[in-house]
């Protein structure tokens, strides 16, 4: 698994290279979202739009990765496909995230 | 085709053992998920099939061989008359207390003010499933869940 950062305008945009976020990758997804914001600041969105696949433990480290970001800064999700946003409805985690449609949609107004 | 789902009550569509480790349950979910489009299952359906079956697995992996190098899982997914059943065999440690852990079905609390980063997995099984099913005999743990679905509207029957 392997994740990867870039600054667009004013926000820091994550990508997922990994089909699946489940137990088998959640502490390495942890590990790299930990690494990976740890010099970013304001706005980090994880883009998910490759991602087909959440189970608890990944969900877990998706909440972990938000809980240990520091004070400046926000995680937002992007590009949830339908059975990742089930596994966020049926914790009501979508509550606790600001969840964009698209990565176009979480930057569209943001960008410049 | 409405005969093929009627004589194919108790059907069993997978079945496979493996090594209790996290890359092993990741291995078996996929496999029972082309398993499950095979016969048509659809992808809403799929994806609920997919997160208990990873959910109940991954539990037995953390919590009945918590520890424990070599321990082995026996899986089936079986086509019921309007269910799928998952059965879960293992020879770990029991479930705390010889029971299912409790979790409400609904008014689960604001979550916002102590995130838990753990914890969901038990409230997905307890969403997504119409019951579970635990016991205890002869050493092992089996477990069987039971989501509702319908095979009627399966958008092809099975090829077998």
């Amino acid at each position: 698994m392997n994740l990867s950062g870039r600054r667009v305008g004013s926000a820091y945009v994550i990508s997922v290279d990994e089909p699946r976020i489940d137990a088998a990758v959640a502490i390495q997804f942890k590990d790299q979202m930990r690494a990976l914001t740890a010099t970013a600041t304001g706005r980090v969105v994880l883009d998910l739009s490759g991602v087909t696949f959440v189970d608890s433990s990944g969900l877990g480290a998706i909440v972990a990765s938000m809980k240990q970001m520091d004070k400046g800064q926000t995680l937002e999700l992007a590009g949830l496909m339908p059975n990742v946003h089930k596994v966020f409805e049926l914790t009501r985690m979508n509550t606790v995230f600001r969840i964009h449609g698209d990565l176009d949609a979480a930057l569209g107004r943001h960008a410049g | 085709m409405e005969i093929m789902h009627q004589t194919a009550e108790n059907q069993v569509l997978f079945a496979h053992r493996f090594d209790a480790t996290a890359d092993s349950v990741r291995q078996t979910v996929q496999l029972a998920c082309a398993a499950l489009v095979a016969v048509g299952v659809g992808d809403d359906a799929r994806g609920t099939i997919e997160l208990v079956l990873a959910e109940a697995l991954n539990n037995v992996v953390e919590h009945a061989y918590a520890g424990c190098a070599q321990g082995r899982i026996d899986t089936e997914l079986r086509r019921a008359p309007g269910q799928v059943r998952i059965e879960i065999r293992d020879q770990g440690a029991p479930l705390p207390g010889g029971a299912l852990p409790w979790c409400p079905r609904d008014g689960l609390a604001d979550v916002r003010q102590s995130l838990p980063e753990g914890g969901f997995g038990w409230q997905l099984l307890v969403r997504l499933t119409r019951h579970i099913c635990y016991v205890r005999i002869d050493g092992e743990n089996r477990l069987t869940l039971v989501i509702d679905h319908d095979w009627w509207n399966a958008p092809k029957p099975s090829p077998s």
